[in-house]
């Protein structure tokens, strides 16, 4: 029998640029309660972000939220903790394979 | 197990990227991870794999994003470059890290290019057409003057306009802004992987649409002006080339001879025959000298060569000239005139066209905000403001 999952379980996967656009429109700062809230799903490990894309994040207020709230640990994915087979077959489609270089972001 | 995961990546990816799009030598491309160069060599041949952790690594010293490796099999169409050209031996230590650096602002100029093709397509915008051809088959003087006439009013380059600049700062930004204006790109070398003059001035990528022109940020405003009109007249003459020469090394080095039309053409668009000699004045030369620079916005030093091309100075005194100022150089303490902002020399290393079309795709919702940080040498979008009030409209 199929069975949804409730909102509890459902874990979330985020690209870099979710969260840069999240503070670009919603800056920390300015948006307190909504930061609380991604801290409260960051740390019950229902989102995450894939280490790659994570050290891709290079703005310094984002990076600094996730110090000062130690969430690295809790959201970062590192690459022994993912069946690489997958990968091989979706990572191909994010770039041009004619001059190797990925389309639109660098 | 969890540090020593191996990346099941393509061999033959991993070497094309190393061999072809960097250009490294294995034993440079192992030194710099510190590792041997037996195991980049098993891990190019299939033997072995690297750790994920060395991957990351690899794709950082590669410039490239690690999903590269994974592709089936090498890329086809990457060929940033047809011709390419180094200084001879120098100390090796510094010749490879030079030639390191070189590499990677070729192809971060080639992946912007890309970029600002793939901006267009999204803008749907037709890229602009540049119907700018010149040959050198015959490399007399008549030949050389018709190319400058031809590039110049391609350019519709009017000097009135020019002759507003009060500074060499604003000539460079005039001649920078004409020839963007006309579809071909001007970029300067990453800041953070500064060249040394002496490995290059500046180098192009003729490639159509958009043709690139990549100037060496460490060059003086007229020595980056001179290497512009340079790289224009290879664009012209349609093949691409890395600019390494001084005006005295064409000549003793007999390098070869579609440089020393470039320079002789460069000269005559920049410093035309008639011009010059309507207002110079051989006898008071010398004191007139810096007043003649500046009508043209061209180093003392180009006016003097320009003399002594059109015969009204003797070689002897314009190599005499040159020596006294390489001395004067010597000696000179060493100005140390401070960074320009981080914005203006990101600004600088893009270009203005490549900016103004990837903030005008922002705007469009073409782009999101993460997007156009990563088309500005991927930084924190605080920047972004900044660069964008310094585009000029």
């Amino acid at each position: 029998m199929n069975t949804l999952l409730n909102q509890n379980q459902i874990v979330y996967s985020l690209d870099a640029s979710s969260l840069i656009e999240a503070h670009h429109s919603y800056p920390i700062e300015n948006f307190p309660s909504l930061w609380d809230e991604l801290e409260k799903l960051i740390k019950s490990d229902r989102l995450k972000m894939h280490e790659l894309v994570f050290d891709a994040v290079k703005d310094e207020e984002i990076k600094n939220w996730c110090k000062e709230k130690e969430l690295k640990s809790y959201i970062r994915v590192t690459m022994d903790q993912i069946d690489q087979s997958k990968g091989q077959i979706l990572i191909p489609k994010l770039v041009n394979p004619k001059i190797g270089k990925l389309l639109r972001i660098l | 197990m969890a540090k020593s995961v191996k990346a099941l990546i393509t061999p033959e990816v991993l070497k094309w990227a190393r061999e072809r799009r960097i250009r490294l030598e294995i034993d440079y491309a192992a030194k710099r991870l510190k590792i041997e160069p037996e195991d980049l060599e098993a891990w190019e041949n299939g033997t072995d794999q690297p750790t994920f952790a060395l991957l990351k690594k690899i794709s950082k010293l590669y410039r490239t994003h690690i999903s590269i490796f994974y592709l089936p099999e090498p890329p086809s169409d990457f060929q940033p470059l047809t011709d390419y050209r180094v200084l001879p031996k120098q100390d090796p230590e510094i010749e490879e890290q030079q030639i390191y650096r070189l590499n990677v602002n070729i192809i971060e100029a080639y992946e912007r290019r890309e970029t600002l093709i793939e901006l267009y397509e999204l803008l749907e915008e037709p890229p602009p057409e540049i119907t700018l051809n010149i040959d050198n088959n015959e490399n007399k003087n008549e030949n050389r003057r018709q190319a400058a006439r031809k590039i110049t009013e391609f350019l519709e380059f009017k000097r009135e306009q020019l002759q507003q600049a009060n500074d060499r700062y604003t000539a460079l930004k005039f001649w920078k802004q004409t020839i963007e204006a006309k579809g071909i790109l001007v970029c300067q070398t990453n800041p953070h992987l500064s060249i040394d003059l002496k490995t290059i001035r500046g180098f192009c990528i003729a490639q159509r649409p958009f043709p690139m022109i990549v100037l060496n940020s460490k060059d003086s405003p007229y020595g980056r002006i001179f290497t512009l009109i340079h790289e224009l007249v290879h664009i012209a003459l349609g093949e691409s080339v890395i600019q390494n020469t001084n005006f005295e090394e064409v000549n003793t080095r007999k390098l070869n001879s579609i440089e020393v039309f470039c320079n002789h053409v460069a000269g005559e668009i920049l410093v035309p025959k008639n011009e010059l000699l309507e207002i110079v004045n051989l006898e008071t030369l010398e004191k007139d000298l810096p007043k003649i620079s500046k009508h043209f916005h061209v180093s003392p030093e180009v006016i003097m060569r320009r003399l002594q091309i059109l015969k009204k100075i003797s070689l002897s005194k314009y190599r005499a000239y040159r020596n006294s100022q390489l001395k004067k150089y010597e000696n000179a303490p060493k100005r140390d005139s401070g960074h320009p902002p981080y914005s203006n020399r990101i600004l600088n290393a893009s270009g203005e066209h490549f900016a103004r079309t990837a903030f005008t795709a922002y705007y469009e919702d073409k782009i999101t905000i993460s997007e156009l940080a990563s088309a500005f040498s991927n930084c924190d979008t605080k920047h972004l403001s900044k660069i964008e009030s310094r585009i000029s409209t």
